[in-house]
């Protein structure tokens, strides 16, 4: 009897099954890494911001707290935007006059708030906030996610 | 089905209904009966299975197309890039604000006039959740299905948002023009063609400005109207007590609480209270033998004089409010000889600022609208138009109006037939005051500045005034300075014991000026404390003394006709606030809208109720619908309601434990201009009601009709599919078999696990709700939407 099909058939058959199998997983990944880029993702390009700030100038250089202006963090899943007063708390002695706070003072002078880009986009409601610890404590190899005393374990 | 198919089939439904033995607990007609529909309606009334089995989209189809759209979901993580965003923080940070946690400030919500004390939930400056206020006498940490759900209506797109003038926008400067020229001219002839209308007011500002217009326009008058008087009182006493007696004839809340109820028509509950009264030893009119026949039970009557006499001055005697008046004075006479006044009655000062009679204030001014003696017609709140009684024609004589203000919430049916239509402010928007049942006042402070281009009435009426633009929050503040600082005069309910203290405050002053620092300080305490307490101290009406008039009964005669022994070949028709959107006033609220109703468990619409047996008469018919939509759905009969020469079409609601040859009716639908969740839903039943009989009367007539009605009904929902509501056994089958209400299917059997059991260490915790505490107010299911 002929053959219908040519004997490579059985290797091509075997071939694309498989490699359509290789060819997901290897979308898949291309996908997740592809997302996860910091192409997409977008770290480590600066947003354009009404004043330039750092927080490294402010916390490691000058010592600031960061409860002092994050005021809410112990108390609320949203650990607070500073208002302007507390800006213009220190701003209104040091660098008074610094055109790079212009801004600043015009927001305390009108009322009118300061419009900052958000950086992270991730603001955790108090639902997952709960899971957020729980993978802290599993992928952190924290003990206990309570024990994080300091805030820059995390925010460095 | 042949007409004569359906009547055997029916008769055999009744016949199984009567053979049922007693102790068996059931959740609708259907499936007492067992008549194999219950399945149909569990699938046509449980959306989540219904869906699925009966659409053609299958199980399996639906969980193709999820695996796809999830699948493409996770393409656009790829390709989409984050949004930008801004954060915007406070320039200046309001004290006391912790972002992201709410904050609570104590108001008032008010329903018919009555405040109701409230916790209003603020997040971020936006009212988002209603709480009780547990300080608050009306309140004490409860609310009810209306405060909850105005959250909704606050932010309602529906709402009125702009003056306007015969529909089209106008500016609220551009009214007050007119205003002042229409005032112009009643100035000269002191008001003689100004009328204000109002709903019940018991807010002490308001009535302080009203009074202050009839001052300032002597000829005026002040008319009030509300279309449903307000039933707190029932319901409020209804857990206090051992063992609770409800008389009523349709079925409610109250009544299913009650340890013994007794359904009878309305007319009868005269007779029904005279016999009570006797028993007691009441001197009423003689009783006719037909009388007596007609309450049907006289054990009952016994039974319960027994009872009464056996807890004097522990027991209290309700009349409803829809009740004539005989009635609540045979129930305050009864109260009086059981000695129950000052235990467990006490009686106050009128909470009201002005208590009339209101079908006679709205007739009164219907008649003056006629003769043509009203020339300006201010409307603040209320819709007369779609709720004042049929008889006195009010769309017709308003329109014989020169000058018609309307100042409400929504561009309703009254607006569209006034010139002027001004927005109201919210509860929530506007300060103003009110009184709660027991006097006690509560300054209602806004949360939230007015969404939309807003007026309180304090503020419409200050226009009236010489200083027309007065904010709100200075009116009520003004208006309570001059309380304080003039000790009772004006404020019928402040405490002489806090004007003795303002008093003896201002002697010790020295001079005039410390005197006054002294006062604006004192004051300015006693607002901030009111404000957060949520109540005025020490304003509750003091307790009166009363007696009865020793001629009272002839001042009462029987109201209603006296029964006559062959039964009335008409049936009666009551008349009931619907128990979620209760006078149509919140109709265009989706989450009271769709919340099932008390005992019938409709949602969306209303329908004429009737007792089964009564159905079965005029051959009245509730099944299963053939089609459904995408909700539980019953085919019932619609009748051609006719009363007192109007017509109403409505379809019918088979309800059990409702009195024999009586209809009921809800108001509040059939509402043409609410919005666009309520407008054209259910039957208005004011197109029947008339104001010689606002609650209940004879000579209804029911024609049956050939067409059919769909009613969304969730009483099917979550059945049991056969099992026991309740497992219950006798003390004695208990001792013989203590585990009587194991049942071998409970114990599915231990399935083969790859995972190993769980081990229980210390405590085993379960959760057990006592539903015997669950009065039906439906408040709790209201708050679960929000």
């Amino acid at each position: 009897m002929r053959r219908t099909f040519h004997r490579s058939t059985n290797t091509i058959a075997r071939v694309s099954i498989f490699g359509f199998l290789f060819f997901l997983a290897g979308l898949a990944w291309v996908m997740i890494t592809v997302g996860r880029s910091s192409y997409v993702t977008e770290a480590g390009i600066a947003r354009r911001q009404p004043v330039p700030f750092s927080h490294k100038h402010h916390v490691a250089d000058d010592g600031i707290d960061c409860r002092y202006c994050h005021t809410t963090v112990e108390n609320s899943s949203f650990a607070g935007m500073p208002s302007t007063q507390i800006c213009m708390n220190c701003h209104s002695q040091i660098w008074a006059d610094s055109p790079m706070l212009e801004p600043v003072r015009a927001s305390y002078r009108t009322g009118e708030p300061l419009h900052w880009t958000r950086v992270h986009m991730q603001w955790q409601t108090p639902a997952n906030q709960d899971e957020m610890g729980r993978e802290l404590v599993r992928s952190y190899k924290i003990k206990d996610a309570r024990s994080l005393m300091s805030c820059s374990t995390c925010h460095r | 089905m042949t007409e004569r198919h359906e009547q055997a089939e029916k008769f055999t439904t009744r016949t199984r209904l009567n053979e049922v033995a007693s102790p068996h607990f059931w959740r609708s007609l259907e499936e007492l009966s067992q008549s194999g529909e219950l399945e149909e309606i569990v699938r046509r009334e449980s959306p989540r299975h219904a869906a699925l089995l009966d659409s053609a989209l299958d199980r399996r189809q639906f969980l193709k197309l999820m695996g796809a759209s999830l699948a493409l979901a996770g393409l656009t993580a790829c390709g989409a890039r984050q949004p930008v965003e801004e954060i915007i923080p406070y320039a200046r940070q309001p004290e006391q604000v912790v972002l992201g946690q709410p904050l609570f400030y104590a108001t008032a919500a008010t329903l018919g006039g009555y405040a109701m004390g409230i916790l209003a939930e603020s997040h971020e400056g936006r009212p988002t959740k209603i709480e009780g206020n547990p300080n608050h006498p009306a309140s004490l940490g409860a609310t009810d299905i209306f405060a909850q759900a105005s959250v909704l209506t606050l932010y309602d797109p529906d709402r009125s948002q702009t003056v306007m003038y015969l529909g089209e926008i106008r500016s609220w400067g551009a009214f007050l023009v007119e205003l002042r020229r229409a005032l112009a001219k009643e100035h000269d002839r002191q008001g003689a063609c100004l009328r204000i209308l109002t709903e019940t007011v018991t807010s002490p500002t308001l009535a302080a400005q009203l009074e202050q217009l009839l001052k300032d326009y002597p000829q005026a008058a002040w008319h009030q109207y509300e279309p449903a008087a307000r039933d707190e009182a029932r319901e409020g006493a209804r857990l206090a007590f051992d063992r609770l007696y409800v008389v009523e004839c349709t079925p409610s809340c109250t009544g299913a609480m009650a340890d013994h109820r007794l359904p009878i028509k309305a007319s009868e509950i005269e007779s029904f209270a005279r016999a009570v009264a006797a028993g007691l030893g009441i001197q009423t009119v003689e009783q006719t033998a037909n009388q007596q026949s007609a309450i049907g039970n006289r054990q009952w009557v016994a039974a319960l004089v027994r009872d009464l006499e056996q807890h004097r001055g522990a027991s209290i005697v309700i009349a409803g409010e829809e009740q004539p008046p005989v009635v609540h004075a045979l129930a305050h006479a009864m109260n009086q000889s059981l000695g129950n006044v000052g235990q467990t009655i006490i009686y106050t000062e009128p909470v009201e600022a002005r208590p009339t009679n209101q079908l006679e204030s709205l007739r009164q001014l219907v008649s003056d609208m006629d003769a043509g003696r009203v020339e300006t017609l201010v409307i603040t709140g209320g819709n007369p138009v779609y709720n004042a009684p049929a008889d006195l024609h009010f769309a017709d004589s308003l329109q014989k109006v020169g000058l018609r203000i309307h100042h409400s919430l929504y561009y309703d049916e009254t607006s569209a037939l006034c010139h002027w239509h001004i927005p109201e402010t919210h509860y929530l928007e506007a300060w103003s005051d009110a009184r709660a049942f027991d006097g006690t006042v509560t300054i209602i402070q806004p949360l939230i500045a007015p969404l939309y281009e807003g007026k309180s009435a304090h503020e419409l009426l200050a226009a009236f005034s010489p200083q027309p633009d007065r904010l709100g929050y200075d009116i009520i503040r003004e208006y309570w300075k001059g309380v304080r600082s003039q000790g009772n005069k004006g404020g019928a309910g402040v405490s002489t014991q806090t004007s003795v203290r303002t008093a003896s405050a201002s002697q010790s002053a020295n001079s005039p000026d410390v005197q006054t620092v002294n006062f604006s300080e004192e004051f300015e305490s006693w607002w901030n404390k009111s404000l957060h307490d949520g109540l005025v101290p020490d304003t509750a009406s003091r307790q009166k003394a009363v007696s009865l008039k020793t001629d009272w009964l002839n001042q009462a005669p029987l109201s209603s006709n006296p029964q006559s022994p062959t039964p009335n070949p008409k049936l009666e028709i009551l008349f009931r606030p619907d128990p979620s959107i209760y006078d149509g006033r919140f109709a265009n609220n989706g989450w009271l809208q769709e919340l099932p109703k008390p005992l019938t468990k409709l949602a969306w619409d209303n329908a004429a109720l009737l007792s089964p047996q009564t159905a079965q008469r005029l051959g009245l018919t509730e099944e299963i619908a053939s089609r459904g939509g995408e909700h539980g759905q019953m085919s019932v009969s619609v009748v051609e309601l006719n009363y007192q020469g109007r017509t109403l079409r409505a379809p019918v609601w088979i309800m059990p434990g409702h009195a024999e040859e009586s209809v009921t009716v809800y108001l509040g639908y059939g509402r043409e201009r609410a919005g666009r969740v309520g407008d054209g839903r259910g039957f208005n039943a004011y197109l029947l009601r008339t104001s010689d009989a606002p609650w209940f009367g004879v000579g209804l007539e029911i024609k049956r009709t050939d067409d059919s009605y769909s009613l969304a009904c969730t009483q099917a929902h979550h059945s049991m599919e056969g099992r026991e509501l309740v497992r219950f056994a006798t003390v004695d089958e208990y001792r013989s078999r203590p585990d009587f209400a194991r049942r071998e299917a409970d114990d599915p059997g231990r399935a083969i696990s790859l995972y190993p059991d769980w081990k229980y260490e210390g405590y085993a915790w379960g959760m057990a709700i006592d539903t015997g505490s669950c009065v039906g107010c439906n408040a709790h299911r209201t708050a679960m939407k929000v």
